[in-house]
């Protein structure tokens, strides 16, 4: 499996992923932003009315006061210079610090309070709004610096003062007191009556408020630090106060403190409030209010991405999994596609499934000529009786699996050998949906396996003969040779002069018992070849006789019960069941240490039955190969002539309680 | 009187050899010979032998076919099987169809001559091979006492030396002869008496009184 897509897979997804989550997180932010900035701007553009409440309250105040102070003036300037008049007057207006009366020539005529004051000149040209005759309006004159004007002197643009200087605020009416005679009163203003006011409305801490004349002068602060007289700091006002008689604005001032003004000129006095907040106060509460946004949404926005995380994290392994998994179906797909073993799938009734190519190539059908045919219709070959069939459906109905041989019928009708496996698959409930059928042709193998068993049986045949042949010409040649030898060796001893013979005889002797002993071994391999007597007189006579030998030969005790057996059988079994006989004697005297062995041979309705039972040593019978009487090669020719022949055979063997061979052929069923 | 014999062997070289045995004797006279069944019909009544030394595997008719038949028409005349084989079946088939002794080839000079004397006396006779083959039909199930095997003087001195605990070697010193033979002298020994380890031998050895008793 290449690496090279998984990991272009996954990268995709982490890239995915990872835009995703940035898109989210600057999508948060900049709508948290954005909010942030729309309340900060409402909390702004709020603090700036609040700020242009506070101007108009201020101004409303501010007018109502200096209507009462018109009216005062008005009322005391009508009654002429009667110092109790201004006493009377001075009672009544908390915020006047005194009344004077002008003469003529600007000088104090009349003053309410000290008379020092009286004769203390007053330029009438200082005060705002300049005019250019007598007008019965309120003018305002510069700031003065002193308790009275009788020890203070006014302020100027170019000196203020600074605000702790008790000071007050000079305001001038011009009285008409008949057709032709105006009177100037000028009351001092006590600033600290408006600043208390301003106060208690605008905390200091939390900004200021200014009183100016229209020329932009400063008259008083509730900011101890501004300087009465002064104009900085007003320009703008002054400069839009023409077309406006109010605004608002946010000013950057010193030192980066940026504070809202609102201003307000009086409707009918020469009079502007300034109400200056400081913006960053004003926006405490935003920015309180902002920060705790930014903690919850920063939460919100870690939690879900947390989340995010954990998913992908999840959506990853499990996109893994899922890639694992796929590619292990494909593996498997492929394997089952190249498989060299036929594969097919069919439902409950036997219809195609799905085919693998090899199950084309077997059965010469292409695929779509099988898909939902019936494997019946397709493969019955008809060769197995119906009761092979009934077997197989009944096994896997049953849900076991069936093993087996088959004959089946190709797309040409051709036949062919297969092993087939047959698998029910069951569904969750248990019942079973579809069959899994492997098979493999062994159409070859079933050939080359006769073959082989024509081959093998030739040979033995061959084998038969030939050891038939050297038992015959041992016997009918080498072993008269050696009796002619003996009985001429006799004739010439006898012939010997009798002083002779005596030197010799011991010599004689010795090659007497030479003749005898090869003639011994010559009947002994002759008898092991193929013994004359089996094709002779049958079966039973060469079992006898070669138990016999066998007896003489190893001392153990033979047994042969070959009642009920008849003298002739078929010559091949005669030979498989001699071999047989003798490869199980020759174990028991070669491997078996057996002392006895009980040989029996039966027949019983055309079936011969061989025993051979020894009390020998025994084996391990699970692996006769690799015991250590390395028997097995004699075992394995016994067994598979026996299955030549068609027969059964069975070697039981357990260490230390001896063997016993059970063979049984049916003498019809001997393949010739 | 001398005894007609007629020797039917197909093997040339031992009918040869037998017929130089027999004419030692001076009592016998070999009067005919043949290497195939049906001549012996035909010489048989030609020659009207006493004897016929009868091959139990001959070509044209077979030892057994042809002594039933010759026994058929000369009842007189006595059949002597000779055979390499000493199986049970061919010992009683021969004997049913009328022989009257059976040798082995591998002992035919001996035993040829001590069976032409019994069957001269009218007797019967077995080859030491033969009677042991066909023991178990005689006796029910080979109880019968076994015929004392004769061991040839040699052998009986190798026996004795084995059953004194010499080796082979040791024995081939002693009488001068290749180790090879001693052991040749031992299996025959050993197959003659049906024994088949040194302590058997010894106890044999003991009881015949081959070797004294320690």
């Amino acid at each position: 499996m290449p690496a090279g897509p998984r990991a272009e897979a996954s990268r995709r997804r982490r890239a995915t992923f990872f835009g995703v989550v940035a898109v989210v997180i600057s999508g948060t932010i900049a709508a948290t932003a954005y909010t942030q900035w729309r309340l900060r701007a409402e909390a702004i553009s709020r603090q700036l009315d609040a700020a242009m409440m506070y101007a108009r309250n201020f101004e409303d105040h501010l007018t109502l006061s200096l209507d009462v102070l018109d009216i005062t003036v008005r009322h005391v300037g009508a009654e002429g210079g009667e110092f109790e008049h201004y006493a009377d007057a001075l009672r009544s207006a908390p915020y006047l610090r005194s009344l004077s009366l002008l003469g003529a020539d600007g000088k104090t005529i009349v003053a309410s309070s000290n008379p020092r004051n009286v004769g203390v000149r007053v330029e009438p040209r200082s005060f705002q709004p300049a005019t250019s005759g007598p007008l019965e309006i309120l003018r305002v004159g510069p700031p003065w610096i002193g308790r009275d004007f009788h020890e203070g002197r006014p302020v100027s643009t170019a000196r203020p003062e600074p605000a702790e200087t008790t000071g007050f605020i000079a305001i001038l009416r011009q009285v008409h007191h008949d057709e032709q005679r105006w009177a100037a009163l000028v009351a001092a203003v006590n600033p600290g009556y408006f600043i208390n006011h301003y106060s208690r409305g605008v905390m200091p801490e939390a900004g200021m408020v200014d009183l100016l004349r229209y020329d932009g002068m400063l008259l008083l602060s509730t900011d101890e630090g501004r300087h009465p007289g002064s104009q900085a700091g007003n320009e703008r006002i002054v400069g839009q106060i023409d077309r406006q008689e109010s605004g608002q604005y946010v000013e950057e001032g010193d030192e980066g403190r940026a504070v809202l003004v609102a201003y307000r000129a009086s409707r009918y006095y020469p009079f502007i409030v300034v109400v200056r907040l400081d913006k960053a106060r004003a926006l405490a509460a935003w920015r309180e209010e902002a920060k705790r946004t930014a903690a919850i949404v920063s939460l919100a926005l870690l939690a879900a991405l947390s989340l995010a995380g954990l998913y992908y994290r999840r959506l990853e392994r499990t996109a893994r999994e899922h890639e694992a998994v796929e590619a292990e179906l494909k593996l498997r797909g492929t394997a089952l596609g190249v498989a060299a073993n036929a594969i097919v799938i069919t439902d409950r009734d036997g219809s195609v499934k799905w085919a693998n190519p090899a199950f084309c190539d077997l059965s010469g059908y292409a695929l779509d000529e099988t898909l939902g045919r019936n494997l019946r219709e397709l493969l019955k070959s008809g060769r197995h009786a119906a009761e092979f069939y009934a077997d197989m459906w009944d096994t896997i109905l049953a849900g076991k699996v069936w093993q087996g041989e088959i004959i089946n019928r190709r797309k040409d009708g051709s036949l062919f050998h297969e092993d087939q496996t047959i698998t029910p698959v069951r569904d969750a409930s248990g019942a079973i949906r579809e069959f899994i059928a492997v098979k493999q042709d062994i159409t070859q193998r079933k050939a080359s396996e006769a073959r082989m068993e024509e081959l093998s049986r030739h040979l033995v045949t061959l084998q038969e003969g030939s050891r038939r042949r050297l038992s015959g010409e041992l016997h009918d040649r080498t072993s008269p040779n050696l009796a002619a030898i003996r009985i001429n060796l006799d004739i010439l001893a006898a012939a010997l002069p009798a002083h002779q013979a005596s030197d010799l005889h011991a010599r004689l002797e010795d090659t007497r018992a030479l003749i005898e002993d090869t003639a011994a071994s010559i009947r002994e391999i002759c008898s092991d070849l193929r013994p004359a007597v089996l094709d002779y007189a049958g079966l039973p006579a060469a079992l006898d006789s070669y138990a016999h030998q066998f007896s003489r030969r190893t001392g153990i005790v033979v047994r042969v019960d070959c009642h009920g057996c008849a003298a002739r059988l078929p010559p091949d079994l005669e030979t498989v069941f001699f071999r047989v006989a003798q490869e199980g004697l020759t174990n028991c005297a070669k491997h078996a240490r057996a002392e006895r062995v009980n040989l029996s041979l039966r027949q019983s309705g055309g079936k011969v039955v061989l025993n051979v039972t020894d009390d020998g040593v025994g084996f391990a019978s699970a692996r006769p190969g690799t015991s250590a009487q390395g028997s097995g090669l004699g075992i394995v020719i016994m067994r598979e002539l026996v299955e030549f022949s068609g027969g059964r055979f069975a070697l039981e063997s357990r260490p230390g309680n001896g063997t016993h061979i059970h063979v049984e052929i049916e003498i019809g069923k001997v393949q010739k | 009187m001398k005894q007609r014999v007629l020797l039917a062997d197909d093997h040339q070289l031992f009918r040869e050899a037998l017929r130089s045995l027999l004419e030692k004797d001076p009592e016998l006279e070999v009067v005919a010979e043949t290497g195939d069944g049906i001549d012996v019909i035909r010489l048989t009544r030609e020659t009207s032998p006493d004897i016929v030394c009868m091959d139990v595997n001959m070509p044209g008719l077979n030892g057994i076919e042809t002594t039933r038949q010759v026994k058929a028409t000369w009842p007189g005349v006595k059949v002597i099987a000779l055979s390499a084989y000493c199986d049970q079946r061919y010992v009683l088939d021969m004997i049913n169809a009328g022989a009257l002794a059976y040798v082995t080839k591998a002992a035919a000079g001996v035993e040829l001559l001590r069976a032409i004397e019994s069957v001269s006396g009218n007797r019967s006779y077995l080859c030491p091979d033969a009677l042991d083959s066909v023991r178990g039909v005689l006796s029910g199930q080979g109880e019968a006492e076994k015929q004392s095997p004769q061991l040839s003087a040699r052998e009986r001195e190798v026996l004795r030396h084995v059953a004194t605990g010499l080796t082979s070697a040791q024995i081939a010193e002693q009488l001068h002869i290749a180790a090879s033979t001693v052991e040749v002298h031992r299996r025959n020994i050993m197959r003659k008496l049906d024994l088949h380890n040194v302590a058997e031998l010894t106890r044999y050895a003991i009881r015949c009184g081959i070797v004294a008793n320690p």
